[in-house]
């Protein structure tokens, strides 16, 4: 999804969880709070990403990102949370491995201590 | 005229007018589509996402209070899709809801609750901390607000902007920081503001008198009626082990249209005051003793028939109330009509008399006409559900506003026209309307000039607009307040609503706005000197003797409130049975009053506060009153309702003190069970209510029939005392005043104002005062302190002043109901 048509152009090196948290960072404060799904799912979608991003995430998170997508999705009352569904959605649909590799350092850690 | 839609919803056929919302055809058969922002009321808005379904055809799901329905419509409220929406949303609303039902007063009455229990998921999945915010603050001293349960459905933002018009209540900051607030954090205290603990869906708008008193599945309600104003609005009086809890709403929209006042909703601690009056006394040896209460009223007969025997029946009087109940005014009206003889009944201290000659309307009337035509009522102040109706049918209906009065209020700011006339000249600006119209319909004019602008105060043109302005409506809905109107004017309205009746292909009816509970009842049910109930004259006696039997009707002539005060003044009056009314402070002139009540060798006092009349009473009888007291109540709109009673008490109903008096001096005594049995017996008598029963006014009442006023005769003016020392005294209602009923304990205390008179520019410069200057008001040898305003609230000539309190005493200014003129000066310095 384009949304107004602007295009971010990224390089390989760029960590594509932690450009996914500044998107979701933007929607949340841009949300005006009107509708509840935005409002809310926006920044849920923001603490989620942060605790994955910071280490602290796990599968099962990246699968409730999932739905909180889907939940939010068509159902709020403009498209600004349709917008912000996009980039966390795409980018675990595409980069799904970028995920799991924030986790596994997590799991493995775990293991290690 | 609109045509049916026939949509399906859940496989089920429905058929609804075009525009109808989804939620409101599915709610029509049945189906509950779970709601929070939506409210029938407010309208469309669709931002808690809550009602999603699914329509046919259409890509995305819908919100079905915003949807309306369109032909053939196929909608699903339980398909998985929407099962799973309506999950998703759920969750989010609860993301950061506190888990508080255990202490939540919402608990158990809760939409969150409920719809939760009925559409959520069984769990949450929030790992994060739930946001934390302000937990009770005050919105105003009456409302606390728990910004924690709020899930900014905005009902209430809504509600301050569409329906009291303030927009006091709006949406602070935004995103996920929003929050309900007011500009600058002032309190929010409109005269409604209490609505929106009713329409919160949430705890989050709590009334603090009620906060942590009981839980609401402990309540006992009583489907009961307001008794503060004239609109009669339908509320629940909630009550735990015989204790007041709290006032909510009861919709009616042929009333209330689902609103009260914080009157209402506020305003009810009087029922528990120490002050109220509980048992019977009697004064003797200047000491006053309890007695059984029904063997003191028994006594009250006896004594009164004692004096009658000896003085004749001219000699005892009856103030009755514009607050007592049918059932009460009307066995009052047998007692003294019948039982002993006299027609010396009234219940108030202006001129106004029963029946209209055009139709009587009611408040959806408001809402149907083209023009709304209000006459020297200010209905914010006086009566303000209507005042509510009015703004709705202006802002959202189309209807027009032309407002007639003596003062500004704030209605002027949406009317359509707005003229305003001199304090006093009523009659000439309303035969002047009249004589506009007249002449256009070629019919009788009142004599005399009337069209002069030195008379009123309103150029001729400007009175011609008015004329036009009433000329081309379809419609007109005439609001008038008989108590503000002066001497004789009443009659000169009831000339005015004639003439406007007979403009072509006009329909034309009125709605009499005194601002008292029951004021039509009380003249229905015959506490007027010259009118049996339902309006039948008493110089009529073949219709008199015709529907009370006959030798029903009595030769002599009644006596006004204000004239058996001047009979006893003279010692003509022996003896006055006062209810529910308290002459010394609401009629003129105090001191008079005070020492013709204590010439009386009776002076019965039958009241539910004490009051400065009561403490002068040789005989006090407890009254009930509202909380305690049931039967019907007449609303300003013809609509006859049951007041329920709330609290239990042991004392004696009035109805069956008033029944003991007459069963001790009648022969055939009646006994009455309860008080629908006088409702059935004043069914029968009473013009005009033969349709009312238990049955009939059950849940939202019953439209009393119109009683017709005889007309015909074009009144003259009156002469109009032009000349007095000072400025013309107009004094104005005000709603949250401290008396009786509002004390200075109470919860709307902040209310209060301080005493202000309002003065002209021009009388502002000639008396050398300013803008919150001390001034004295004189008259009658008597001064009221008060500060001034400067302001255009009323014309030269004039000074308006609020009654804001009993202390104040503002009617010790004045002489008579008509012109009291009124000295304004400087205080002496010290």
């Amino acid at each position: 999804m384009l949304g107004s048509g602007a295009l971010i152009v990224m390089d390989h090196t760029v960590n594509i969880v932690e450009a996914a948290l500044r998107m979701s960072y933007f929607y949340m404060h841009e949300s005006c709070g009107k509708c509840t799904p935005c409002r809310e799912g926006t920044r849920w979608m923001y603490q989620i990403l942060n605790d994955i991003q910071n280490g602290k995430g796990s599968s099962k998170q990246v699968e409730k990102l999932e739905d909180i997508c889907d939940n939010m999705s068509f159902k709020c009352f403009c498209a600004l949370g349709d917008a912000a569904v996009a980039p966390v959605a795409s980018s675990i649909m595409h980069f799904r491995s970028d995920y799991d590799e924030l986790i596994k350092n997590l799991e493995s850690d775990e293991v290690s201590a | 005229m609109s045509e049916d839609i026939n949509i399906t919803i859940n496989d089920q056929p429905v058929s609804v007018p075009k525009g109808t919302l989804v939620v409101e055809a599915a709610k029509k058969i049945g189906i509950e589509i779970p709601v929070f922002c939506y409210h029938e009321k407010l309208g469309p808005f669709g931002c808690c996402r809550m009602c999603l379904v699914e329509v046919e055809k259409m890509p995305k799901l819908t919100t079905a209070c915003t949807q309306t329905v369109m032909p053939d419509m196929v909608v699903k409220t339980e398909s998985p899709k929407v099962i799973k929406a309506q999950q998703g949303v759920l969750e989010f609303t609860l993301l950061n809801h506190p888990l508080d039902c255990p202490v939540c007063d919402k608990g158990g009455e809760c939409p969150l609750q409920n719809n939760t229990f009925k559409y959520g998921p069984g769990d949450t999945r929030m790992e994060f901390d739930r946001a934390n915010r302000d937990k009770a603050t005050p919105l105003s001293p009456v409302i606390t607000i728990d910004r924690e349960r709020c899930i900014a459905c905005q009902r209430c933002t809504r509600y301050s902007d569409i329906i009291e018009q303030e927009s006091a209540l709006v949406m602070l900051n935004r995103g996920f920081n929003n929050e309900v607030g007011t500009f600058n954090n002032e309190p929010y205290d409109t005269k409604y503001s209490g609505n929106v603990i009713d329409i919160c869906p949430v705890g989050a708008l709590t009334n603090t008198q009620f906060r942590f008193k009981a839980r609401t599945w402990d309540l006992d309600n009583s489907a009961t009626l307001c008794a503060h104003c004239g609109c009669n609005c339908n509320m629940t009086l909630g009550s735990r082990t015989n204790k007041f809890m709290r006032i909510e709403t009861r919709p009616n929209d042929l009333v209330d249209d689902g609103w009260v006042c914080d009157k209402a909703r506020f305003g009810y601690d009087f029922i528990e005051s120490d002050h109220r009056i509980v048992e019977a006394t009697n004064l003797v040896d200047g000491e006053y003793k309890v007695a059984k209460t029904l063997e003191i009223a028994r006594q009250t007969a006896e004594s009164l028939k004692k004096i009658v025997d000896e003085y004749g029946p001219e000699s005892i009087g009856f103030i009755g109330s514009p607050f007592g109940t049918n059932e009460e005014l009307y066995l009052y009206h047998k007692l003294f009509r019948f039982t002993l003889g006299t027609n010396n009944l009234d219940h108030k201290i202006y001129i106004d008399t029963p029946g209209l000659p055009v139709d009587h309307y009611d408040f959806l009337n408001v809402e149907t006409a083209n023009l709304v035509l209000l006459i020297g009522s200010d209905p914010a102040e006086e009566l303000p559900i209507l005042d509510l109706r009015i703004k709705k049918a202006i802002t959202r209906k189309g209807v027009k506003l032309a407002i007639l009065n003596d003062q500004k209020t704030e209605l002027d700011k949406i009317a359509d026209l707005s003229l305003m006339y001199d304090v006093g000249s009523d009659e000439i600006a309303l035969a002047a309307l009249a004589n506009s119209l007249a002449l256009e319909l070629d019919i009788e004019m009142v004599e005399g000039e009337t069209s002069d602008e030195s008379l009123t105060g309103i150029a001729e043109r400007r009175m011609k607009e008015m004329a036009e302005l009433v000329r081309t409506a379809m419609k007109v809905c005439v609001v008038y307040n008989p108590a503000s109107l002066t001497g004789n004017s009443i009659f000169m309205l009831k000339h005015l609503l004639g003439v406007i009746n007979k403009i072509p292909t006009m329909e034309c009816g009125a709605i009499p706005a005194a601002p008292f509970t029951n004021s039509l009842g009380a003249m229905d049910m015959g506490i007027l000197p010259d009118y049996y109930p339902g309006g039948i004259s008493s110089s009529d006696s073949g219709k008199v003797d015709q529907v009370w039997g006959d030798g029903s009707s009595l030769q002599s002539k009644g006596l006004s409130a204000l004239e058996m005060i001047d009979k006893a003044e003279s010692g003509e009056l022996k003896a006055l049975l006062v209810y529910r009314n308290n002459p010394v402070i609401d009629f003129p002139d105090r001191k008079r009053v005070e020492s013709a009540l204590k010439k009386l060798s009776l002076l019965v006092v039958h009241d539910m506060m004490k009051t400065e009349t009561s403490v002068l009473a040789t005989t006090v009888l407890p009254s009930n009153g509202p909380g305690y007291d049931e039967g019907t109540t007449t609303n300003i709109g013809g609509r006859v309702q049951y007041r329920k009673r709330g609290l239990n008490t042991k004392n004696s109903p009035d109805w069956k003190i008033i029944s003991k008096m007459i069963n001790s001096l009648s022969e055939k005594p009646i006994e009455y069970l309860t008080s629908f049995s006088v409702t059935e017996e004043l069914s029968q008598t009473v013009p005009g209510y033969s349709e009312i029963s238990k049955k009939s006014i059950k849940k939202e009442g019953k439209t009393r029939e119109k009683i017709e006023s005889a007309n015909g005769v074009v009144p003259e003016i009156g002469k109009v005392e032009s000349s007095g020392q000072g400025l013309k005294l107009r004094i104005a209602e005000q709603l949250f005043a401290k008396d009786k009923i509002l004390d200075a304990s109470s919860p709307l205390a902040h209310h209060f104002l301080p005493s202000t008179l309002c003065l002209h520019k021009k009388d502002a410069l000639k008396l050398d005062l300013s803008n919150g200057d001390q001034a004295i008001l004189a008259a009658n040898g008597v001064e009221v302190k008060a500060i001034v305003e400067v302001s255009n609230r009323c014309n030269p000539g004039a000074v308006i002043v609020p009654r804001v309190s009993d202390d104040q005493g503002l009617l010790r200014l004045s002489r008579s109901c008509s012109v009291n003129w009124v000295e304004v000066k400087k205080p002496k310095v010290e």
